[in-house]
């Protein structure tokens, strides 16, 4: 239907409709070209992990409890991989279905404190992090010191301890959050509740999802910024901007007689009478529904624990856990 | 002699001036007034053309008596400003292939009386029943709902004037219903000298045929009036929900439409402009090529201001 002849004044018309948002559209791509020219000249603090004392090397996630595939598990794998690039620290998933009373003994000996059932998680992952030597800039040196072993790791027991469960009125699994290093130094309590509660909201229907939150939580919380990473998502935008030109082409792809310039009063004389209106009041109730206090992590989990401690190995960590 | 909408004056096209003479057609149904050329003349028109000499002729016996309208609004836009009109619509038409607006020869068009019957109705609405408000907020660890019920009643009056239906089975019922409204205000007394110079037709049936059309539209107003006076409940569950229409005085009026049939490839495309207002009606071939690049287009924008929002989002405000 568009032969040549129509091809420019069909052109000069096409510019003068889009003329405000082809000058937006101008300014956006000046504005997405500015950014990724200031990021990608971002002076960068990016290194390559140092660290080869790792005990299962590339190994990330360990699924003991059996809660994810295989395809799964090479799919969070590589998740991980790439946010460790973005965030330099480690970041470790495991899951187990335990009890964990006889890690208890150990810790009492050396520090005469006594663990709650509710920190079993804890002490065991301290142990995990310290035994397979993780951190991003090297394995932690265990002199009670913040500074060394970078890296998070998220231990979830799906064992159901009668003890937790009494304590907290949950099914007794238990979810511990274990910050090492510059990852011990950034998440304040807050913070790791906040980890928690992304791990929480997915935990019930979908495993690797919560996986994947709480990791993205972690990319999200401790990016660096780096010149080879600067991802934005054109997912998102482009489906947007599809669906927007679907709704355009179904409202203007059929042929418009005219619209309709007549409404309920055009041919109305005089004035709409109403000889009764009326709106009697008859009666009301009101119901009464008991709300919680709020809870992010809404499945009536209990958040414990958080702050900072010493591990049994004599490493400084910060935690916080929750149950479900 | 014909009329003349810009100067709303008999005029004669030959000597410029006008109320030179009073001569209208003659009223024979066969014979042309002028040249004597005969005609063959459709059973429902009452004003035409000779198409021997291109005079225009008034049939008498068919704008009297029992054909004779009550009303007529003249033409009030002549045939520059009809086209005018069309051309500033077809300027709106984005979609529409350049080569169709170009095409155009617009001076084809032609001036119609179409045959309207206005129709005059009063409308008793009743409505009763039960409307609940919802009220929600919370308190404490508590949120609440509260329900308040109402009885609701309404009885409504409302009178319609000259609502109209076209009464020319040539002119499509949905065309002649967007090219409302005519402004009654400018409605006149017929006089037969008005016609001149258009195309006349008469009613193609008696009033009746075309009531319901009218009620129904009367109908639909009241209750769309009705709803709009109960407006404010979260639900409503009617008991009596009753629309009376009476019927009123009818009316037979002209009411002016320039139509302009535009052959285009196979296609003919009718278009209607409303001789009074200038409301332009009719549908245009639409290039759906055209129609995709607008869509991408649109789309593209909102995505790249997206992709730009993201950018500045990503680099100056997570950090």
């Amino acid at each position: 239907m568009v032969d040549m002849n129509d091809f420019k004044p069909s052109f000069m018309q096409w510019l003068k409709h889009f003329r405000v948002g082809l000058i937006l559209m101008g300014i956006a791509v000046a504005v997405t070209v500015i950014a990724w020219v200031h990021e990608t000249n971002r002076p960068s603090d990016y290194y390559d992990s140092p660290n080869t004392q790792r005990v299962y090397g590339d190994q990330r996630v360990f699924d003991y409890a059996d809660q994810l595939t295989d395809d799964e598990e090479a799919r969070l794998e590589e998740y991980i991989h790439e946010t460790e690039k973005k965030t330099c620290m480690d970041i470790v998933i495991v899951t187990i279905n335990q009890p964990l009373a006889d890690y208890e003994p150990e810790y009492r000996s050396r520090y005469d404190i006594a663990v709650t059932p509710d920190k079993y998680t804890m002490v065991y992952a301290d142990k995990f992090w310290e035994d397979n030597k993780f951190g991003y800039d090297c394995p932690q040196v265990l002199d009670g010191t913040t500074n060394t072993g970078d890296g998070i790791l998220l231990v979830d027991n799906l064992y159901k301890d009668p003890e937790v469960a009494a304590m907290f009125g949950t099914s007794g699994m238990s979810t511990w959050m274990c910050t090492t290093g510059k990852a011990e130094e950034h998440y304040s309590s807050s913070d790791i509740d906040y980890a928690l509660d992304r791990f929480y909201d997915y935990v019930e229907t979908d495993y690797y999802e919560a996986c994947e939150a709480w990791v993205r939580d972690a990319s999200i919380e401790m990016r660096i910024f780096d010149g080879g990473y600067f991802i934005i998502s054109y997912k998102a935008p482009l489906l947007f901007g599809l669906i927007v030109a679907l709704i355009y082409f179904c409202i203007n792809a059929s042929e418009k007689a005219g619209k309709v310039t007549v409404d309920a009063k055009t041919y109305v004389d005089g004035k709409v009478d109403f000889p009764v209106n009326r709106d009697t009041f008859i009666r009301k109730n009101v119901t009464k529904v008991y709300n919680p206090p709020s809870s992010s992590s809404g499945g009536g989990g209990s958040h414990g624990g958080g702050g900072h401690h010493s591990s049994g190995g004599g490493g400084s960590h910060g935690g916080g856990g929750h149950s479900r | 002699m014909v009329f003349s909408p810009e100067k709303q004056k008999m005029f004669c096209p030959y000597c410029d001036g006008t109320e030179c003479q009073d001569v209208t057609g003659n009223g024979s149904l066969t014979v042309c007034a002028s040249c004597g050329g005969e005609l063959t003349i459709g059973q429902f028109v009452s004003a035409s053309r000779c198409p021997f000499c291109n005079n225009y002729l008034i049939f008498d016996e068919r704008v009297q008596d029992r054909f004779k309208p009550d009303e007529i609004i003249p033409f009030k836009l002549g045939k520059k400003q009809a086209v005018q009109a069309m051309e500033k619509e077809f300027k709106k038409r984005i979609f529409t292939p350049i080569s169709f607006l170009s095409e155009k020869s617009l001076e084809d068009m032609i001036g119609r009386y179409v045959p309207f019957f206005l129709y005059d109705f009063n409308v008793n609405g009743h409505y009763q029943g039960e409307g609940t408000k919802v009220r929600h907020w919370s308190s404490g660890n508590y949120s609440y709902t509260e329900t308040s019920y109402y009885d609701v009643e309404r009885q409504m009056r409302v009178a319609y004037d000259n609502i109209p239906a076209d009464a020319s089975e040539a002119m499509p019922d949905a065309t002649m219903d967007l090219i409302e409204p005519f402004n009654y205000k400018e409605l006149k007394e017929f006089d037969p000298k008005y016609l001149s110079g258009f195309f006349g037709e008469i009613y193609n049936a008696t009033s009746d045929a075309y009531i319901n059309r009218a009620r129904s539209k009367a109908a639909q107003s009241a209750g769309s009036l009705m709803k709009a006076s109960i407006a404010g409940y979260s639900s409503l569950i009617p008991r009596v929900d009753n629309i009376a229409v009476t019927d009123g005085k009818i009316d037979y009026a002209l009411f002016p439409v320039w139509v302009y049939n535009y052959k285009w490839g196979e296609r003919v495309f009718p278009f209607y402009v409303n001789g009074q207002t200038g409301k332009v009606i009719g549908k245009t071939p639409i290039s759906k090529l055209k129609v995709l690049l607008y869509a991408l287009t649109m789309g593209g924008i909102v995505a790249s201001i997206l992709v730009a929002a993201f950018s500045i989002l990503e680099v100056w405000w997570w950090i």
